[in-house]
């Protein structure tokens, strides 16, 4: 089947099995930066925004994000031009390995999004849905920290 | 020592924006041109010969290519772990085995044109088995009536090193010093304690995975999530019989390790099936088949008994370790070393030892590398031994310990005796900060506070826990890494290295090290790592390597550059050597001030007359293996109603030597610490009565996530190892080793009563808790 | 190749016209489809345009639409009645972007055993509202008893009569933060003064999947809070579990029973936040 979808601000149109969920489909078209940990929705290595909201991408059916709007790390900020929750995170070394990061950065935009200046508990919280095997999650924390502070104070 | 200017600095990691992007590649993310998918199916019976296999209804599948198992696929006996040549794990293993021996183990590669087609065909595929009798308890394996899972096969070990597949031993590590008996008739008092660790997956977030495709001249390239690319080249030609000098691995970015990728898999049928339909392969295993299929953690039992004397001399102490290798022998051998030659030497007074290890099999998930490598399984039974001893002597933990642990200037006869299947090599501590450690970590816990208190809140007491550890840098005399660089006409540099930056930040670590030696800002270094086809040898990613042994080779092949340099500076000025010295970027001549820069180096040497490329290699083997020491802490609140204990603030001290990137150096202690402390805390191997694992994916197999983060407090603290890059020491498994001793202790402070086996769960600590009644 | 036809109806009759076919089920985007598969299906009835995801509260009656996520239900109970319980349990389900996926009408589908929507709604006294082959409004209880009234039919809201103005105690019981419970308890009171008017205890995940403890609701209601101290509450609080990666169905029946005990103690000293 086809379905047309908005990837990072462009409209796209892919051809899809009916099964196929939008880490399939993403992956297959050009998105290796949203990452399969565990095809379950436990590891939260393949989250997207999904209409502005975090979701697994491996538990969403394709054909249910048709005409939505869909936002990879990729469409937050180039290497030449990063979103400062890309620079935050590199600052602090809350990168390691970097398989979660893609997904670690979407669930920070999502949270600062609604809500600008969270405490270290809503931080955990937004960040519930993500593993990370290499940093034990504390400058990961920090990094968020740093970029609501400096994208509140941007404001 | 002079100022240092890039080494000692928190660097960004070269990669980390790439990172942040999404630009960085890893190995499925390789594009590959029409590639067909591969698949795995599993042996169902934990011990079977297989009598048939029925592939029709598989190949029969739309789109499937191919179907490889034991019956038309030959290989030779090999082992699938990441070591030197010759490994000194047991040979004990074909690509598909007649024999089968856990649930799990793969029968059957499936090639199809689709991911979905080679799945349909893995699941239609129809393999008889007649049954053996199967052996789980590994405390049973070298009993004469168990099934020896081995025996009468023609499995064997390349290295002269004791196995026995007939009495169902993978490895053997046995060392006395001294006179036990004697030691313990000393004795006021002996304290004979038994431990057990449990099995874990390492759970990096990338699962194991392939892509094999063929260059514009019909080489093979492998494109593997890997920690060791030359081992898998040397391994994959042996174990398929493609030439090797066809095969070229490339280690991209990696989602993770911790151990799990120093083992040869998934590229072994990734290679086999490319090489013999000449087309691109994609493997991946998915999550559940990482859990049973790929590596683990190897459980282990321990029994310490110590004789101990009323004014805390240690006369004798005797260990046991009983190691479950799983069905096969990767790393059987070497883990159990570890248990001992990691352990052992940091209580170097104890005036008699004797340590009596074996690796066997059992019809299980099979064991492998997990960072720590058996220190992780040695401390958390030394750590508990210790704390109750020091408690029967009514003296301080730490103060027990900075009794007895090794200190600069001193030795163990250990570090001779225990190699890792090979001689171990003699060796004193140069650099040991761990009274440091002990101090600040003390401060940070309030160790004098708390300790002893059990303050209650409700149903909750608090307790505090204490664990000292030391690792290695590199396995000494055997792990050997190569480096080498070229200059550039601009004045950069190119650094090419064969070690593995699996997301520890190596490549960075090396830049730096480089940049410092020669004095350049770090982005002139421009680092290419881990392709079998353009960089020197490394080992890979493991034994704590990297930074010590790696950087060792990139330095001395920086000084030869820096030589080099030199030289070609005085033959341009006519100006006599000794005058001249390294200034950022440029050469100084110190008598006239006048100054050449490195470009204009470059390009005499590059353009103008005896025209030549700069360039240098150099390869480092460590003679030593300088350990890094670490002290941690764990103030835990136990629920006395339901046997939940929360880890309230986990405090890791750690010395590593010079740390050539602090902050990368406190992110490999953070992440190894949060992973001990789940470890510890919620992970287990679940099995039904076939020996199946029950819980293999993340619904089930509990890994800490933000919600369960303690308050972490982490401080590196710099000692000056003279025999490493600019003082350093490696730093990047010991944090692993602390946290299930560390909680463990804590839990006894807290309700008095010491848990012996992991994981501490709250059904066990609750029972814990009603047996002091 | 697949067959699987998806559909994507603007109207409810529509949808109905599709879920009364074989083989046809219906996604509101939640992870149930994804984890059992859909190619042994003939079709799939995407519900994200049928208009079923408000949210209203009249007269203390609350009304969800089937389609609203866990997560849209929680912020909503959490800004207009942060101690509603249904939002406390809704809110601390699964992890935030599952929250963002899980429906209600998903969720009292299929009721698995780990939901978190089940036990609240056991209390809560929650009723569903379907619409199809067998149109009407069924008792959580009806609901329950009769998986067969979901074929050929569309869950459209579920309706919590008695939803706010109670004091709410929530516990799921996990291994780890991010975890589904190995049971779940959920406790509503009302006091008056001293008194504790009216309470409902539910305990799910059990052998009974959900169980109402109606025999310490029947002994506590209408009596003195004082009464609670005297009660063996844990005798009358167990409950009967299979194993499970938790515990054992000992250690879980203790468990279950010791939170009873502290969600109950908890609420005697807690008052209802006034609007």
């Amino acid at each position: 089947m086809n379905g047309s979808f908005v990837v990072n601000g462009r409209r796209v149109e892919w051809s899809f099995e009916p099964e196929a969920t939008l880490l399939d489909v993403l992956r297959a078209n050009g998105h290796p930066e949203v990452h399969r940990g565990c095809d379950e929705g436990s590891c939260g290595a393949c989250s997207v925004l999904l209409d502005g909201k975090l979701v697994n991408s491996c538990q969403v059916f394709a054909a249910s994000a048709i005409d939505k709007d869909v936002l990879t790390v990729a469409g937050m900020g180039t290497i030449h031009e990063p979103h400062p929750l890309q620079t935050a995170f590199v600052e602090t070394g809350a990168i390691q390995c970097g398989f979660c990061t893609p997904a670690m950065i979407l669930a920070s935009l999502a949270l600062l999004r609604s809500n600008p200046n969270p405490t270290d508990e809503d931080i955990r919280s937004a960040l519930d849905g993500n593993y990370c095997r290499c940093t034990g999650y504390v400058k990961i924390i920090e990094a968020v920290r740093l970029a609501s502070r400096r994208m509140s104070a941007h404001d | 020592m002079t100022e240092l200017t890039i080494v000692g600095k928190s660097v960004e990691k070269v990669d980390s924006l790439s990172l942040a992007c999404g630009n960085a590649r890893y190995a499925s993310d390789c594009e590959l041109r029409d590639p067909l998918f591969l698949t795995f199916a599993l042996s169902t019976v934990p011990h079977g010969d297989i009598l048939s296999i029925d592939d029709f209804a598989a190949r029969a599948v739309d789109g499937v290519v191919d179907v490889f198992h034991a019956f038309n696929t030959e290989s030779p006996l090999f082992s699938t772990a990441g070591q030197g040549f010759p490994e000194p794990s047991p040979y004990d293993t074909r690509l598909f085995n007649r024999r089968v021996r856990y649930v799990g183990e793969i029968v059957a590669a499936v090639l199809a044109e689709s991911l979905e087609g080679a799945r349909a065909g893995a699941k239609a595929m129809k393999l008889e088995y007649s049954t053996l009798p199967a052996l789980f308890d590994p405390e049973r394996s070298m009993d004469s009536d168990s099934p020896k899972l081995h025996d009468g096969e023609d499995a064997y070990a390349p290295l002269p090193v004791a196995y026995r597949p007939e009495e169902n031993v993978a490895g053997e590590v046995l060392f006395s010093y001294g006179d036990i008996e004697k030691g313990f008739s000393e004795a006021d008092f002996v304290v004979d304690e038994t431990f057990r660790t449990h099995q874990a997956s390492h759970c990096a977030l990338e699962p194991h995975n392939a892509s094999a495709y063929f260059d514009e001249k019909g080489r093979l390239v492998l494109v593997v999530s890997t920690q060791v690319p030359f081992h898998s080249r040397r391994i994959v030609a042996k174990a398929t019989g493609i030439p090797a000098h066809m095969i070229r691995v490339i280690k991209p970015r990696i989602g993770g390790g911790f151990g799990g990728k120093q083992e040869v898999l998934v590229e072994l049928y990734a290679a086999l099936a490319a090489w013999k339909h000449k087309r691109s392969v994609r493997a991946e295993m998915t999550r559940p088949e990482v859990f049973t299929s790929a590596r683990t953690r190897h459980p282990m039992r321990v029994r310490i008994k110590t004789g101990v004397k009323k004014d805390g001399t240690m006369t004798a102490m005797d260990m046991n370790d009983v190691m479950n290798s799983g069905a096969y022998g990767a790393h059987a051998l070497t883990v159990l070393s570890n248990a001992a030659s990691k352990v052992l030497p940091l209580f170097n007074k104890i005036e008699n030892m004797n340590f009596t290890g074996r690796t066997v099999y059992t019809n299980l998930p099979v064991g492998g590398a997990y960072r720590g490598y058996g220190a992780t399984q040695g401390y958390f039974p030394f750590n508990q031994h210790i704390d109750g001893i020091s408690r029967t002597l009514g003296v301080d933990f730490l103060d027990f310990v900075k009794k007895h642990h090794i200190r600069v200037g001193e030795t163990s006869a250990v570090f001779e005796a225990i190699g890792e299947g090979t001689e171990g090599v003699s060796q004193i501590v140069r650099s040991c900060k761990l009274d440091e450690c002990i101090d600040i970590g003390t401060r940070e816990i309030n160790w004098h506070g708390l300790r002893g208190k059990r303050i209650t809140d409700g149903p909750l007491v608090k307790g505090i826990g204490a664990s000292v550890a030391m690792q290695g840098s590199g396995i000494p005399q055997v792990d050997m890494a190569s480096a080498s660089m070229k200059m550039n006409d601009d004045g950069s540099f190119n650094l090419m290295v064969g070690a593995t930056d699996i997301g520890t930040g190596s490549d960075t670590i090396l830049s730096q090290i480089a940049a410092e030696a020669l004095n350049v800002p770090l982005e002139m270094i421009i680092v290419l790592s881990s392709d079998t086809d353009l960089t020197p040898f490394d080992v890979g990613a493991y034994a704590s390597s990297t930074t010590y042994v790696s950087g060792r080779a990139v330095l001395t092949c920086a000084e030869k550059i820096r030589d080099q340099i030199l030289s070609v500076a005085s033959a341009m000025t006519g100006t006599p050597l000794e005058q001249l010295s390294l200034a950022e970027s440029r050469v100084v001549n110190r008598a006239t001030g006048e100054e050449t820069s490195f470009s204009q180096v470059a390009c005499f040497a590059l353009y103008s007359k005896d025209q030549f490329q700069i360039q240098a290699s150099a390869s480092f083997t460590g003679v030593e293996s300088p350990p890094p020491f670490m002290a941690q802490f764990a103030d835990v609140d136990v629920d006395t109603e339901t046997g939940k204990v929360r880890v309230v603030k986990f405090v890791s001290v750690g010395d590593c030597g010079q740390a050539v990137n602090p902050k990368l150096a406190e992110g490999q202690i953070e992440g190894a610490a949060v992973n001990g402390i789940s470890f510890a805390l919620a992970e287990q191997y679940l099995f039904n009565k076939n020996g199946g694992m029950t819980n293999n994916s993340f619904w089930d197999y509990k890994i800490y996530g933000t919600l369960d983060l303690p308050e972490m407090v982490t401080v590196v603290v710099e000692s000056d190892e003279p025999t490493g890059p600019y003082g350093a020491k490696s730093v990047s498994e010991i944090g692993i080793n602390g946290p299930a001793p560390a909680i463990a202790n804590a839990i006894y402070d807290a309700i008095g009563v010491r848990i012996y086996d992991l994981p501490l769960t709250p059904e066990k600590v609750l029972k814990a808790i009603r047996s002091r009644a | 190749m697949s067959t699987v036809q998806w559909y994507f109806p603007d109207t409810i009759d529509e949808a109905l016209m599709y879920l009364g076919r074989e083989r046809v089920a219906a996604h509101g985007g939640g992870t149930s489809l994804i984890k059992n598969g859909i190619s042994s299906l003939k079709g799939v009835v995407d519900l994200s345009k049928l208009g079923l995801d408000s949210l209203k509260i009249d007269k203390g009656i609350l009304e969800t639409g089937a389609a609203m996520s866990f997560a849209e239900v929680a912020e909503s109970l959490a800004n207009l009645y942060p101690d509603c319980l249904l939002g406390k349990a809704l809110g601390a389900a699964a992890s935030t972007p599952l929250r963002n996926r899980i429906t209600l009408g998903g969720s009292a589908a299929l009721f698995p055993l780990w939901s978190d929507l089940i036990g609240p709604m056991s209390v809560l006294l929650g009723s569903v509202c379907v619409d199809g082959k067998n149109a009407g409004t069924y008792s959580f209880s009806a609901w329950l008893a009769d998986r067969s009234l979901l074929e050929g039919s569309l869950i459209t809201t579920l309706l919590f009569p008695d939803a706010i103005d109670w004091l709410s105690y929530y516990h799921r019981e996990t291994r780890v933060g991010f975890d589904y419970p190995a049971f779940t308890v959920s406790i509503l009171a009302r006091k008056n003064g001293s008194s504790l008017e009216k309470v409902r205890i539910a305990v799910a995940g059990g052998l009974d999947r959900v169980l109402r403890l109606t025999e310490l609701e029947e002994t506590l209601s209408g009596g003195d809070l004082s009464a609670l101290e005297k009660l063996d509450v844990k005798k009358m609080a167990s409950v009967k579990f299979g194993r499970k990666p938790a515990g054992s169905p000992e250690y879980l029946s203790e468990m279950a029973a010791l939170q009873v005990e502290r969600g109950l103690k908890g609420i005697l000293i807690e008052e209802v936040k006034s609007r």
